[in-house]
């Protein structure tokens, strides 16, 4: 699976449109994530779950974080990940079933704040912009 | 038996009462094949799939997608039994349609996404994961007469 040009114009516009929300997207999507998926919440056993958690708050800043950094070097997210990547594949080892559900949920905070913006095709460059950023970050696993 | 509670089946109803089932179920589908293109093995005979605004616009997508929908809401209205609901429904997916089960659940992702963008603020986390069952437990007993 390969982002067309088409599909990094649409990322980068749909990123400009969420602009300075993105930590607050972060913050959504890992609440989503954690209602609609609980067995997410086993990575996280030392979160205080309650809304307005501080640590969701601060975790989700750094997906978003992760995100935007992906989308500002979007023709080399492995080069730009490379970091995130070891970590995932060394220490967190988060099952890569994870990332789809992660992604799932950001969809869904985007379609929620954004949904004019998301068009069936920027729907899909975002989907597979999402399913890539969750292949670097498995991609050492083994 | 999928147990539901008191609160998932509130959700669900009133959510449910507020769909307009042609769109959305046209909406749900055309996003299916654009997002997923490989899913449009299944639809050789619907025409112009060709880009987004043609399966948009297809008269045989949309047609389609009012099917699916509405068939969602036998579901709905049989919630204490939706995997005898789906019986039939499943023989056929499997025996006449050929279809990978993997599509039914991402058809239902597809759903979930349709109506975040329609209801906002008002999809609440709750009311998401409440679908997200909700179309889980569909493509379970749609796939569950599978052999």
């Amino acid at each position: 699976m390969v982002l067309s040009a088409n599909d990094k114009t649409n990322v980068k516009g749909i990123f400009a449109k969420i602009g300075g929300q993105a930590d607050d997207y972060g913050t959504e999507t890992l609440e989503r994530m954690f209602a609609t998926y609980p067995q997410t919440k086993t990575y996280f056993p030392h979160f205080d779950m309650s809304r307005g958690s501080g640590q969701i708050k601060a975790h989700g800043k750094k997906v978003a974080g992760a995100l935007i950094e992906a989308v500002n070097h979007i023709d080399d997210i492995a080069g730009a990940l490379s970091k995130l990547s070891d970590l995932h594949a060394q220490k967190l080892r988060v099952d890569p079933v994870n990332f789809k559900l992660l992604g799932q949920c950001f969809l869904v905070v985007v379609a929620i704040h954004n949904a004019a913006a998301l068009t069936p095709e920027v729907h899909a460059s975002l989907d597979k912009f999402l399913c890539a950023v969750g292949n670097v970050l498995t991609a050492k696993y083994r | 038996m999928v147990h539901w509670t008191a609160e998932e089946k509130q959700l669900i109803s009133s959510i449910w009462s507020k769909v307009n089932v042609e769109e959305c179920g046209a909406e749900a589908l055309a996003r299916l094949l654009i997002v997923y293109p490989w899913t449009q093995r299944f639809f050789s005979s619907f025409g112009n799939l060709s880009s987004p605004t043609a399966i948009c616009g297809n008269p045989k997508v949309r047609a389609h997608g009012k099917k699916v929908l509405t068939s969602f809401g036998e579901a709905i209205k049989n919630l204490d039994n939706i995997k005898a609901t789906y019986t039939k429904l499943s023989e056929l997916h499997c025996e006449k349609l050929h279809v990978d089960p993997e599509n039914f659940r991402l058809l239902g992702d597809i759903l979930v996404i349709v109506l975040a963008a329609h209801f906002t603020k008002d999809f609440t986390p709750a009311c998401q994961a409440t679908w997200q069952k909700l179309v889980g437990v569909v493509a379970h007993a749609l796939a569950y007469k599978y052999h």
